[in-house]
């Protein structure tokens, strides 16, 4: 399992990226690309949650079984495409779908991805209420 | 050690997007900035939709290329390292 020095270190990371989730888009944007951008973030922060357990999983021995992995994986790709597709009313569907994968996975892969689950929830949370 | 080496490499991934953001910040607070033009916005605009439309392609593809190579069996175990 993971280090105490390791869980440190992504600890740092996450709060790392939390600070730059925060920040307001760039006033240069038109509405369309401020939508986005700010979609960009989610992805982002999702994307940890995947990779983090896809690279777990690939470990020798693995960390995340595949089962789990691909329980995160088939998520993932479920929440890129409501992200995409919908028009609005997309944040809080992944909101609730980040809270019900997580409380499926095992004790051992929740500690593991808890930071990054929470990074997630953060960066989502900040998304305005409508569109834009 | 494999995974604080991924860790890692998360951050010096994130960290240029970190170093853009830090540097806005910067200028939003430098009340002498002028507004920005219309090709700026459209520049920076376009910049922004491209780089979310590639983000979500390239991310879409992995997911789907890592289920492939972790494919169910017919009873419904599953398949790959460690299994």
């Amino acid at each position: 399992m993971l280090t105490r020095r390791s869980r440190s270190t992504a600890v740092a990371v996450v709060l790392l990226l939390l600070s730059a989730a925060c920040t307001p888009p760039p006033p240069n944007l038109n509405p369309e690309a401020t939508v986005a951008f700010q979609k960009l973030r989610v992805v982002k922060s999702l994307d940890l949650i995947r990779d983090t357990a896809q690279d777990a999983n690939a470990q020798t021995p693995p960390l995340v079984s595949t089962d789990v992995a691909r329980t995160i994986t088939e998520w993932h790709l479920s929440a890129l495409k409501i992200i995409d597709v919908a028009d609005a009313g997309w944040r809080p569907i992944v909101e609730r779908s980040l809270v019900e994968v997580f409380g499926k996975l095992p004790a051992a892969t929740q500690q593991l991805l808890a930071p990054y689950f929470e990074l997630a929830k953060v960066v989502v949370g900040n998304m305005p209420d409508r569109e834009g | 050690m494999e995974i604080r080496g991924e860790v890692l490499n998360v951050v010096l991934k994130e960290l240029p997007t970190a170093v853009e953001l830090f540097k806005l910040l910067f200028k939003k607070s430098n009340p002498g900035a002028p507004p920005p033009t219309d090709e700026e916005i459209l520049l920076a605009s376009a910049k922004a939709i491209g780089e979310y439309r590639q983000t979500l392609a390239s991310s879409t593809a992995k997911d789907e290329a890592w289920l492939a190579a972790h494919p169910r069996t017919p009873d419904g175990g599953p398949v790959g390292p460690g299994e």
